[in-house]
């Protein structure tokens, strides 16, 4: 099998190529660090199993970010044959840098000069001929709309069958490499990490006394003799150059990306503002970025939840529909006819009406990301976000909090700076996630007449990003303080939205969900039909305030009861919920179809007519509220709290993320249910 | 020709008014960062947007970057000879 690893830097059409190789439905998105996990795919070509990974985006693989990290140690560690390096053709300066990074790790790249198309309206020619025998590398020309599939994978295999092509390395001018000649031949003759690292890369991390590789020499007989080498050599370096010999380096790779693009690129500058410019002169304008920006946000929210609403009714009518069915054709194995009812469709069924929403919030998100506009939104949000502590930066996973959790997090791994990264973590699961959404439509759709739904959503959200805010400030105050990152970020242009390419995405995340409720929410409302149902006697289900669920339920809810919480149902279903939101809502509609005596058919009818023993309603709009909150704010669920821990590398704050929401949501529903109390 | 030296910061320009980075202040991982994004000293920058006591959007040959205040603070810069069109 041929390994290929994709590199590039961010917005230069990666994913986009990795997509179409693989015919794969992922979407690609117009913003740094949206490659957050390692996509890999494995493809047959020509008898010849290829398999092929998109690295995240890097302008360099010095590692100063984590996604610099991820793929420079994907690259080292990684027996990869082939390198293929997607370039921004018009952008080509800028994007050969890492190429002369890439040339140091003694494998075949193969250049890919991508958007090709745009090369014409910008007036840019690139004599691709010529740069092929520069570098001594092939070259492919590619763009979106002239997708070169076929002849990539032709230049994969020939690559690697040539495999010891002596690729061209960047020369650093004879002090350094009388250097790095000196330092290779002391460390040649430990043939173990000779052998572990390109040459050229470990003599140059040792000049630049990478700590990571330095610690594996540590142990060595020679360690004292070379270290004292390095430093001389270092200092010596330094004294010639009169800088830092890291930028040195640097500024040499910048010098050749430069001398070679003035070989082979021939510019003829437009003078007039493109269209980018143009849009960019009102959307980042002093006055109207932020109302923008705010109508943008209003958007996304309202075109999610009015266009889909049509939709979520009719899938209310079908799933009805076949409760009553099934609920007639199974009268006579009442167990049986419990299961299926209560336990699946009331469970499953309650949650699947909600997937039209779904499908519109991730389609809206998609459109803000491939538009470009979300990097704007970040420029625009910088100077209010320096207000809790943070930076523009952290613009961006928020936004994608509000569809899932998990990749938001993810995409914090652009962010350098250690503290900030970690409160952007933090906070997201404040960002009212798509999960949570049928819980919020379920209550909210039942005790609220319609011209007050929109706004109570509305405010539901935004009482989580307010809860995010002050959580970040009281971190930055703290804990967290101040270890001031620098920064930076490219401003990509604006690119027209392929909609074939955000609806598929948008099908896709729809896919996954429709997945989890066939899984997790299915398997979960089963466990809890059992839980409701059990012990059976005399072949009869059991009576509820006996079952399981109720015993548990009623151990915990005195801890509720302070926040105005007295029926035991619902800290059963919040249990289910740090499985998955969902399951809030899968809970107790198979809690209270068990417990119906009526026939009631609709989970919405059956929570109106709920009772408590006083003959009072059960769920009044003012508790039907604090559940709204707790349920927005108490908990992250299981997915997200493991990937909190694997990117915080921290079971401290791990356990932090868990008990704060915990304390922050008690908290405040008790004063609410309290000051109300007092009226 | 002002040669005043003033930050990315403080200037205030005209869309497009060139300037030249004169120093980067702020060690050597800061200057290391802005090279491997194709920004140095001596190159030549435009203003594209900025918003008073925020961040700044630059551009340089094709690639535009936005810049957080606290790097900004660290850029020095002078306005370009060249008249722009």
């Amino acid at each position: 099998m041929i390994k290929v690893a994709l590199v590039g830097n961010p917005n230069t059409g990666k994913t986009t190529i990795f997509n179409n190789i693989l015919n794969s439905m992922d979407y690609t998105a117009n913003y740094p660090g949206a490659t957050v996990e390692l996509k890999k795919g494995v493809l047959e070509y020509k008898n010849t199993q290829i398999e092929i990974v998109d690295l995240p985006g890097v302008y360099s693989i010095e590692g100063y970010s984590r996604d610099e990290k991820i793929t420079r140690d994907y690259l080292l560690n990684q027996n990869i044959d082939v390198i293929l390096n997607i370039i921004d053709s018009t952008n080509l300066e800028r994007n050969l840098f890492l190429s002369t990074q890439l040339l140091d790790l003694e494998k075949p790249v193969l250049f890919i000069l991508n958007m090709t198309d745009e090369l014409n309206e910008k007036h840019i020619e690139i004599n691709a001929d010529k740069m092929s025998n520069l570098l001594k590398a092939p070259i492919i020309l590619n763009s979106a709309i002239n997708m070169e599939n076929s002849k990539i994978l032709d230049e994969i295999i020939k690559s690697y069958n040539k495999k010891n092509q002596n690729s061209q390395h960047i020369l650093f001018g004879e002090d350094i490499e009388k250097v790095l000649e000196n330092i290779y031949s002391i460390i040649k003759q430990d043939a173990e990490i000779a052998q572990k690292y390109p040459k050229r890369i470990l003599m140059l991390e040792l000049i630049k006394k990478n700590s990571e590789i330095l610690n594996s020499l540590q142990n060595k007989k020679y360690f004292s003799d070379i270290f004292k080498i390095l430093d001389k050599a270092k200092k010596h370096l330094e004294i010639i150059y009169n800088e830092n010999i890291n930028f040195v380096i640097s500024d040499k790779r910048y010098g050749f990306a430069k001398g070679l693009c003035s070989e082979i690129v021939n510019y003829n500058y437009e003078k007039r503002l493109n269209i980018t410019e143009q849009i960019d002169k009102i959307m980042l304008n002093d006055f109207w970025g932020l109302p923008i920006l705010m109508l943008f946000s209003y958007l996304l929210f309202k075109i999610t939840f009015s266009i889909s609403e049509p939709f979520v009714l009719f899938i209310e009518t079908i799933i009805e529909k076949l409760a009553l069915y099934l609920s007639n054709i199974l009268e006579h194995t009442p167990i049986f006819k419990s299961l299926i009812v209560d336990g699946i469709v009331a469970g499953v069924g309650n949650v699947l009406v909600f997937v039209p929403v779904i499908f519109f919030l991730f389609l809206m998100i998609a459109i803000l990301e491939g538009s470009g506009y979300m990097t704007r939104g970040v420029f625009i949000i910088d100077k209010f976000m320096h207000k809790i502590g943070l930076h523009g930066r952290s613009f961006i996973p928020m936004i994608l909090g509000f569809g899932c959790n998990v990749p938001a997090i993810m995409s914090t791994r652009t962010i350098k700076s250690t503290n900030e990264r970690l409160i952007t973590i933090l906070i997201n699961p404040f960002m009212s996630c798509g999960a949570r959404i049928p819980v919020y439509l379920l209550f909210i759709n039942t005790f609220f007449a319609y011209q007050y739904r929109s706004i109570i959503l509305f405010s539901i959200y935004l009482i989580g990003i307010i809860i995010g805010i002050i959580t970040a400030k009281l971190l930055r105050n703290s804990v967290l303080k101040d270890d001031e990152e620098d920064f930076i970020m490219e401003l990509p242009p604006y690119r027209m939205i392929r909609f074939k390419n955000i609806f598929l995405y948008s099908i896709k995340k729809v896919q996954i969900y429709i997945q989890k409720i066939g899984t997790v929410i299915l398997f979960g409302s089963i466990i809890f039909w059992i839980l409701t149902a059990f012990p059976i006697k005399n072949n009869e289900i059991a009576n509820i305030d006996e079952s399981y669920s109720a015993k548990i339920g009623t151990e915990i809810v005195p801890l509720f009861k302070p926040i105005g919480i007295e029926d035991w149902r619902l800290p059963v279903s919040f249990i289910s919920g740090f499985v998955a939101k969902e399951m809030i809502v899968s809970t107790l509609a198979t809690l209270y179809a068990v417990s119906d005596e009526s026939d009631h058919t609709t989970f919405k009818n059956r929570l109106l007519e709920i009772t408590k023993k006083d003959g009072s309603n059960q769920y009044t709009p003012f508790q039907v509220i604090i559940i709204l909150l707790f349920v927005l704010l108490y908990i992250p669920c299981l997915g997200t709290m493991i990937v909190i821990w694997k990117e915080t590398a921290s079971i401290k704050w791990t356990l932090f993320s868990l008990i704060y929401p915990l304390l922050t949501a008690w908290t405040l529903c008790f004063v609410i249910y309290q000051i109300r109390n007092l009226f | 020709m002002n040669t005043q030296k003033i930050t990315l910061f403080d200037i205030k320009k005209n869309y497009g008014d060139k300037l030249i980075i004169t120093e980067i202040l702020g060690g050597n991982a800061m200057r290391e960062r802005l090279l491997h994004l194709g920004i140095k000293e001596g190159d030549t920058i435009s203003v594209l947007h900025y918003k008073n006591d925020g961040p700044c959007v630059i551009i340089k040959n094709q690639t535009k970057l936005v810049i957080g205040a606290g790097m900004s603070k660290k850029i020095l810069v002078e306005m370009s000879g060249d008249s722009n069109d």
